[in-house]
């Protein structure tokens, strides 16, 4: 079958009334995920895995994926209105979108912003849609030495991306991967790290970390730092909601060269919409022909990287579809609700779970559509959420989030853990160290000892054997280089300084 | 004197070091390494232990001998109240399931909600309500998520 009817497949399945309503419950959680500060995208996808569990496998990733790709978009209505970014990857909105927004511009700059996510989102699908394909085809002739190699690679870069220190970094990577090995593990059947307790002999779910290193990590900054209690919100108008010519025009190239930048990054490991939007306004400004006007309310400013985010967020799906492998807390999350629900996404998802892949894909191109249509007039609703006060409203996350924590496995040893954690990681982030690494780590964790083992099998220990499986090689030797570049230079600093004392 | 002043990155990056061997001195002694050409179910936490171990411990002897990128940072909240917020959470999650979930909810959104100063006691309460209800009705009716039900039932 065609890649097309395989897709007309997807969207055949798509429209049943419980993955519709998924599909929009999942958008508007995540643009209101996006929107409020206090709890990020993973936090709250880690918040409903517990209630998904009743969920059909194809209805439960159509919720996880309108999530994630929702937030995105949610993200830039705080930024545009009232310059405070709901996710990290729209801080760079805030820049241009806020003060085309305080030129009475904001209903234009809201709109660019949805038009560009639409498109680049759509964009990006159709992209995913063919190479994910080709990947998964091109990845079922890995083996585990070729597997193991992408995962330590996927790590190091992580670490070099994340943070400010690669070495917290690389540290948080260690912390994340030990956390992993609790539990019973499934190479040696040895429970791990139990001290005796019998839900630690089970493992620490991913999600109740999820919760802890992006929920209550944020909820108890939000609630016990200064925040401006006078949030000016700028008002818009349901007929101001479109650009004018001249803005369209000025848009068109941005989008598209957003999309681009967006979607080649989004395949890297690390924070892909971060880097994505940071990527797309440095090159905006550098081939504008009014540089001058950013930072003063240039709508390139705003089309660039809000296009770029969402193509990063379709990209991101590509190593997790076609691979397995997720490179970043998000796609994390969605791999554990995958195997929660009994599906292990890899090259041979598309072949033994057609329905399942294709169902994904098309219920993100539904996706995209309910968010230009439902959004764009809804976003005087969502700005007046944040009117509410933060120490009302993260008060109440929090008891979502100790919630969504028991629903995990129905005890309150996962609050508890969830507290501690929580608590760890506000004070240890606090001194520079970053929570992603930490997050992907705990998930990598099985799936590197598994392909560790197998690889040290199969070439018998003995590491020159490794060199039969040459893609495996080049794979791992690019990682140590970028892993000893990456220590380099604070070895070299320590170095100078205890020279100089 | 003054470099070796403990500071909060001095401290956690120990507390970081000391977790770290901890680790791997658990994990050589309660599990089998085996080889590299047979890994056994101790040999992963070793790479990961004596690799958090250097890394720690690297970024320990750096905090200490030069200041670290983190040396500025302060925290400029009340640890009383941030303690009190803790001791709250854990309360909530220890009465649960002896009181139930929406009585327990209800006093925690309470005490919560008055330690984060939100606003006099008959609008905290009549909030404490309000949500501990809604979300009974959404988690255990809507949701089908299992509560517990506590003395009272629910």
């Amino acid at each position: 079958m065609s890649t097309l009817s395989l897709l007309m497949s997807g969207f055949a399945q798509c429209f049943t009334w419980e993955r519709m309503i998924a599909c929009v419950a999942g958008v508007l959680v995540g643009t209101l995920t996006g929107v409020l500060p206090g709890i990020g995208v993973t936090g709250a996808m880690a918040l409903l895995l517990p209630i998904s569990f009743g969920m059909d496998a194809t209805t439960a990733l159509i919720l996880f994926a309108g999530i994630y790709y929702g937030a995105m978009y949610g993200g830039s209505t705080t930024s545009i209105l009232v310059n405070l970014p709901g996710e990290a990857a729209s801080v760079v909105t805030c820049l241009d979108g806020n003060q085309m927004a305080k030129k009475g511009r904001a209903g234009a700059a809201l709109a660019i912003s949805a038009w560009g996510s639409f498109i680049a989102g759509t964009i990006g699908l159709i992209a995913l849609t063919f190479i994910a394909d080709d990947i998964a085809g091109l990845a079922l002739k890995f083996k585990s030495p070729e597997y193991f190699a992408i995962c330590v690679l996927g790590l190091v870069i992580l670490t070099n991306l994340t943070g400010k220190n690669p070495l917290k970094s690389l540290l948080m990577v260690f912390f994340g991967l030990a956390l992993g090995t609790v539990g019973m593990d499934d190479v040696f059947g040895v429970s791990r790290f139990d001290f005796g307790n019998m839900y630690l002999k089970r493992g620490i779910e991913f999600g109740v970390v999820a919760m802890a290193v992006f929920g209550i990590n944020e909820l108890f900054g939000t609630l016990l730092e200064p925040q401006d209690e006078d949030i000016k919100i700028e008002k818009v108008k349901l007929r101001d909601l479109y650009p004018n010519r001249e803005e369209w025009k000025r848009s068109v190239m941005p989008i598209l060269r957003g999309t681009v930048i967006g979607f080649l990054i989004g395949l890297i490991p690390g924070p892909a919409g971060t880097l994505a939007s940071f990527s797309s306004y440095a090159a905006e400004k550098k081939v504008s022909k009014h540089p001058e006007e950013f930072g003063h309310g240039a709508i390139e400013g705003v089309a660039g990287p809000e296009s770029a985010n969402n193509a990063a967020s379709s990209a991101a799906f590509v190593p997790l579809l076609s691979l397995g492998l997720p490179f970043a807390p998000p796609s994390a999350l969605l791999l554990t609700a995958f195997i929660t629900h009994g599906i292990q996404p890899g090259p041979t998802l598309i072949t033994q779970h057609p329905d399942v892949f294709w169902g994904l894909i098309a219920s993100m191109y539904i996706g995209n559509v309910f968010l230009m249509i439902i959004n764009l007039p809804m976003v005087g609703v969502f700005a007046s959420i944040l009117k509410c006060p933060a120490k009302i409203l993260m008060p109440i996350v929090m008891v979502i989030t100790y919630t969504g924590a028991f629903a995990t496995n129905g005890t309150t040893f996962d609050i508890v853990l969830l507290i501690v954690l929580g608590v760890l990681s506000y004070i240890v982030s606090k001194y520079g160290y970053s929570m992603a690494p930490l997050a992907v780590g705990i998930c990598m964790a099985s799936t590197l000892e598994q392909r560790f083992q197998q690889t040290m099998i199969m070439t018998r220990g003995d590491i020159s054997r490794l060199g039969k499986y040459p893609i495996a090689c080049v794979i791992l030797g690019l990682a140590v280089f970028l892993l000893l570049i990456s220590l380099l230079k604070p070895v070299k600093k320590v170095l100078m300084n205890s020279k100089e004392d | 004197m003054k470099k070796w002043k403990l500071t909060g990155e001095k401290a956690v990056n120990l507390c970081l070091l000391l977790v770290s061997a901890f680790y791997l001195a658990y994990s050589l002694t309660h599990y089998k390494v085996g080889s590299v050409r047979m890994p056994k179910e101790g040999f992963l936490p070793l790479i990961i232990g004596a690799g958090a171990v250097c890394v720690s411990a690297f970024l320990t002897v750096q905090s200490w001998i030069d200041k670290g990128d983190a040396a500025n940072v302060k925290f400029e909240i009340s640890w009383v109240r941030f303690g009190l917020m803790i001791a709250v959470s854990f309360a909530y999650a220890l009465l649960m399931n002896a009181l139930g979930y929406t009585l327990s909810t209800f006093l925690f959104l309470i005490a919560i909600l008055m330690l984060a100063r939100a606003g006099s006691w008959v609008k905290v309460t009549i909030i404490s309500l309000i949500c501990s209800v809604a979300f009974y009705v959404l988690f255990k009716v809507a949701l089908g998520v299992m509560l517990p039900g506590g003395f009272l039932g629910f």
